[in-house]
């Protein structure tokens, strides 16, 4: 085998593979992998061609977030943006309503690379019976990882745990929803077919996946199915479980080695591994049953074999992933560390057992049967230094399958075929009792956590509980201990508080912060925290010793205020009526006082409140138009303000040519009519009169 | 000093403190002074025209008539009785144009007007009163 790559040929290796016994192909996956003369180019998937991209999407993430996109995939051409270490990828699967219902994964940079999946055709150095077809994790080879000057990309006939089989993670999406049956949703890969294959012969594929239970619901069971190009079942695609395909017609595969847990876990002794499994040395397994029509592989039911189930339940999600401890003890980050303990029950335990740290399963007894065995107060203290880290325990959720495709005729098939796996939901989902760590008396584990609540939110005034658990923090199981945490509102202010261990050998450190509805960020180091509506209250607590690497950590947990003024339940943001007087907020000019809304003056005093409303000097007891300031008096109570009246008192005479405008009288003791010029009979009887008197002074008197 | 000089003293400053108080009580109703001032016609009525003829009437015919009448009856506080009764037909005619406690409050200066008349004989006395007190009123008016 030739392996030449961008820097240049190297040398040559193994004999060639001139497609002895398989020379002709139909149903041939594309692929641009050639066994035979193997070219990796840089920043370009090997074995690109073969996984049908329409349903997916392919970012590149870093290692410490894998929701994000720190570069993409060309789907056209299998190019990548350049990757290094702390960076991976992940294969998001959608189904035909764009819902993600899958993650692909491989392995991490420089091990692996994206998209995740590649065909391999004409490997000859598969043994026992096996395709010299492949489809499997886009991985290289220890020591010529991807870092190296020749990357050596693996194959179908790669050794054991050299990183062969690409992971599907079943998602919630895929439980949202069960059948009559109690099937899922399924997660579909798709295939391109070689269009220039015209023979008619049967090709073979073996298909290196995991499927991984991150459904968060216990499962018991699954279904793969393939389908062709139209999307139904196809005699010309069809599915075999390698029996009596085998070495001189052996089966390929034994019953618990078609759809099996981890074999470090569940496993016997043998070559190559040298240990029996952690928990059992017999295989947990599922005996995977093909259909008559051979196209579709499922089981339901009990797991069978080791003692997986009798200590986890069935097939466990990621939720309830127990916490394992593990030693890394070849001292290298890249392979898989050793599991020393695992958190939880020992098989057979009462389920009212408080769960705790376990060994194994003793297979030596040279000291007694240790099997579960507590770990001493040693050797936890042992098991917390270098080269050890607290884990989830990741393979109690991996279910490794092993099955072959047989691809038929590409006239029949079409230009695609679909690979379909569908999960299958048990009915017990009663989760396992060590699940909930918080009602644990103690806690168990050195990575700690930080809590808050109420969260996401909280009500403007409420009081925050802070909560850190950490098992490094209990130095002293007899005394009470401390820990400080600092609290930073999204206002600026930054409160630092105590927290007391609840009791003297808990690890779990509690205390209580009061929060105050304010305008403005409040005072450091009060004792309060000020807070309006939407202010963000984040919690900080720093792990000194945190994580797989034990490094220190700052971990951080937030929670938002809300304002609710009237205490209707709904917060101020969302509420119409913040104070549920009746006044929406937009036409409310008090949206917080229930007693106002309206302020004609804009004073700031709410008319309820104000004595003069319309702050025009006239108090609204006195006013006649306590809303109006350019009006306080109306004498002839018409309606019009004397402002604008242009006859106040509705005498007919205009206010401009009323010498009492607003009726009354002139002054003096006069019988003047002040609203006539003209003499009236008044004042024509009273100079009658005046005139009469000089006349009867003179002759009458 | 003799009685006379006391009693129109007292006569014309009783007067800027009945308008005073005229003003306390009407003090919501206003005139436009300067609409007032500004009417020769009507500055001319109040001041001149209707006092003169006001006190001719009044005093002049109706209270000496009267006192004809009521001679042989004794003053009433110093006000003879006709003086009493002119001064009640004072007040009925300014209801004709004024409002009823206007009119009940011109009763006092018109006793006052009278007692002048009775005490002098004379009209000139209670037409020169008349005149200054109306023009008292239109000076004390608060606008």
């Amino acid at each position: 085998m030739t392996i030449l790559t961008q820097k240049g040929i190297v040398g040559l290796s193994l004999v060639t593979a001139l497609l002895l016994g398989e020379n002709a192909y139909a149903g041939k996956i594309m692929t641009d992998a050639n066994v035979s003369d193997i070219v990796v180019t840089e920043n370009k998937q090997f074995g690109f061609g073969g996984w049908n991209f329409d349903n997916i999407d392919v970012r590149i993430v870093s290692t410490d977030d894998f929701s994000g996109r720190i570069g993409d995939f060309n789907t056209t051409d299998g190019t990548y943006t350049p990757m290094g270490l702390e960076t991976s990828f992940e294969s998001d699967i959608s189904n035909g309503e764009g819902v993600v219902v899958g993650h692909l994964h491989g392995k991490d940079w420089p091990v692996g690379e994206p998209a995740g999946i590649k065909i391999i055709n004409g490997d000859t150095s598969v043994k026992h019976g096996k395709p010299f077809n492949c489809i499997m994790t886009s991985s290289y080879v220890d020591g010529a990882y991807l870092d190296n000057q020749l990357p050596e990309p693996v194959l179908c006939s790669g050794d054991f745990q050299s990183h062969k089989r690409f992971k599907v993670n079943l998602l919630p999406t895929t439980v949202t929803e069960v059948d009559a049956e109690g099937y899922g949703k399924s997660v579909d890969l798709v295939f391109n077919l070689d269009a220039t294959d015209t023979n008619v012969t049967n090709v073979r594929y073996q298909v290196l996946q995991k499927a991984n239970n991150y459904t968060g619901a216990r499962l018991d069971g699954f279904k793969v199915e393939v389908l062709d190009a139209n999307g139904s079942k196809n005699a010309a695609l069809t599915l075999s479980l390698g029996e009596g395909e085998g070495d001189e017609g052996a089966n390929i595969w034994t019953d618990n080695e078609l759809a099996n847990f981890s074999h470090g876990l569940w496993g016997p002794e043998d070559l190559p591994r040298f240990e029996n499994g952690f928990f059992d040395k017999v295989r947990a397994y599922y005996p995977a049953v093909l259909s008559d029509d051979n196209q579709t592989i499922s089981y339901q039911g009990d797991m069978l074999g080791g003692n997986y189930q009798e200590i986890f339940g069935n097939w466990l999600p990621s939720d309830w992933a127990p916490m394992g401890i593990f030693n890394d003890d070849d001292f290298d980050p890249l392979t898989d560390g050793k599991l020393k303990a695992y958190f939880g029950l020992a098989p057979g335990a009462d389920v009212n057992t408080a769960p705790d740290w376990h060994k194994g399963q003793d297979y030596n007894l040279t000291d007694g049967d240790q099997s579960w065995e507590v770990p001493s107060a040693n050797e936890i203290a042992q098991w917390t230094g270098e080269w050890y880290a607290e884990e989830h325990i990741e393979d109690v959720l991996n279910l490794g399958l092993n099955y072959i495709i047989n691809v038929g005729e590409n006239a029949k098939v079409g230009s695609t075929f679909t690979l379909r796996i569908t999960p299958h939901v048990a009915a017990d989902q009663t989760p396992p009792v060590y699940v909930d760590t918080q009602s644990l008396e103690s806690y168990p584990f050195s990575s700690g956590v930080v809590t808050v609540s109420p969260a996401p939110v909280f009500t403007a005034g409420e009081v925050l509980t802070l909560g850190v658990s950490d098992n490094d923090l209990n130095e002293n199981n007899e005394t009470n201990e401390t820990v400080t945490v600092q609290v930073v509102s999204s206002e600026g202010e930054v409160e630092d508080v105590t927290l007391t261990e609840t009791d003297v050998d808990t690890s779990k450190f509690e205390a209580t912060l009061t929060t105050e509805l304010s305008s403005g960020a409040g005072i450091d180091n009060d004792g309060m925290m000020s807070v309006m509506e939407g202010t963000a209250v984040t919690v900080t607590y720093t792990d000194v010793r945190h994580g797989a690497e034990g490094l220190e950590e700052n971990l951080s947990v937030m929670t938002t205020a809300e304002v609710d003024t009237d205490g209707d339940g709904i917060s101020d943001a969302t509420d119409p009526d913040d104070d549920n007087d009746g006044v929406l907020d937009d036409d409310d000019a008090f949206p917080e006082d229930e007693g106002e809304s309206v302020d004609t003056d804009g004073d700031g005093i709410g008319n309820n409140e104000d004595t003069d409303d319309d702050n025009d000097g006239v108090l609204d007891d006195d006013d006649a138009f306590p809303l109006d300031d350019t009006e306080s008096v109306d004498t002839d109570d018409d309606g019009t303000g004397d402002n604008a009246d242009t006859d106040d008192d509705n005498d007919g005479i205009l206010d401009v040519d009323d010498s009492t405008p607003t009726g009354g009288s002139s002054g003096g003791g006069c019988t003047y009519n002040p609203n006539s010029k003209h003499f009236d009979m008044t004042f024509l009887l009273m100079m009658g009169l005046g005139l009469f008197y000089p006349f009867r002074r003179k002759f009458l008197k | 000093m003799n009685n006379i000089h006391i009693q129109y003293g007292a006569a014309i400053i009783a007067a800027p403190l009945f308008v005073l108080f005229y003003i306390s009580l009407f003090q919501d109703q206003s005139v436009n002074l300067e609409v007032l001032l500004s009417d020769k016609k009507a500055l001319f009525f109040l001041l001149i025209f209707y006092p003169v003829i006001e006190e001719l009437a009044f005093r002049g015919v109706i209270q000496e008539y009267l006192a004809t009448k009521t001679k042989q009856y004794s003053p009433l506080f110093y006000f003879s009785l006709a003086n009493i009764f002119t001064s009640v037909l004072f007040v009925l005619m300014h209801f004709v144009h004024h409002s009823p406690l206007w009119a009940l409050l011109v009763f006092v200066p018109s006793l006052i007007f009278g007692y002048f008349k009775d005490q002098y004989d004379r009209i000139f006395p209670s037409i020169m009163l008349h005149m200054f007190y109306n023009l008292c009123s239109l000076f004390l008016i608060v606008q």
